[in-house]
């Protein structure tokens, strides 16, 4: 049973929500000299979700800080995201985000105008054999 | 909620304080809103110890953060909160318990 939820034909959500919380990889980082109120000592990242799943016989995926992502960062998804940041995560590193205010309020505090955030800075993750 | 099968471990020592030491699980949603990212995973807490391989619940919001130790303070989204010995649906049986 490797196949995950294809089968079960319900309405799409809105094009932009990923799930609330998600593995990705950061892309690159994005900076500005004019910026939103609340927005001092956040880093934003433009981060890519990692895909887990190929398929029946893909590679099983797995990360850690000295090899990068294996097998290939085509285990990413085609959309990126834009979160914020205060770990110091780097480009390249798998990183874990949550979305949603509350997450916000917790780790930023509700003064801060977004609401996609990194929450831990990952070591290693590892896809399980089925 | 959702019922999705454990199929990936996470490791990471700097995370958001608020977060505790609480073990991260990697979710394949059996059946899933179409998700509009193609992840095929959702990163959860786990507050029931399960392991790979096990089927979870799945809960999602201020009623999911609420039951892990720290309470309304825990900066997760997704929370594990049980493991799933099986359930039916119209494709049949499914887990370690047939029905």
């Amino acid at each position: 049973m490797c196949s995950a939820y294809a089968s079960v034909d319900l309405p799409a959500p809105p094009p932009y929500a990923p799930p609330p919380m998600l593995l990705c990889r950061v892309e690159r980082r994005i900076w500005g000299t004019r910026r939103a109120d609340g927005l001092e000592g956040i880093t934003l990242l433009e981060v890519r979700p990692v895909r887990f799943g190929g398929g029946d016989g893909a590679p099983l995926l797995r990360y850690d800080k000295e090899r990068g992502l294996e097998p290939s960062a085509a285990q990413l998804g085609d959309a990126a995201i834009v979160a914020a940041d205060r770990l110091g995560a780097g480009v390249g590193e798998l990183v874990l985000v949550g979305t949603g205010s509350r997450v916000r309020d917790l780790v930023f505090g509700d003064a801060a105008p977004l609401k996609t955030v990194v929450l831990a800075i990952v070591d290693r993750a590892e896809e399980a054999p089925c | 909620m959702l019922i999705g099968r454990v199929v990936g471990t996470v490791w990471t020592t700097r995370r958001a304080p608020a977060l505790g030491g609480h073990k991260l699980l990697v979710v394949a949603p059996e059946a899933w809103f179409r998700p509009a990212f193609a992840t095929g995973h959702v990163v959860c807490l786990d507050v029931a110890d399960a392991g790979p391989g096990d089927h979870v619940l799945v809960s999602f919001g201020d009623p999911a953060r609420s039951t892990a130790p720290a309470g309304a303070r825990t900066p997760a989204e997704a929370v594990a909160l049980a493991v799933v010995d099986g359930w039916t649906d119209e494709r049949g049986a499914h887990g370690k318990v047939s029905a």
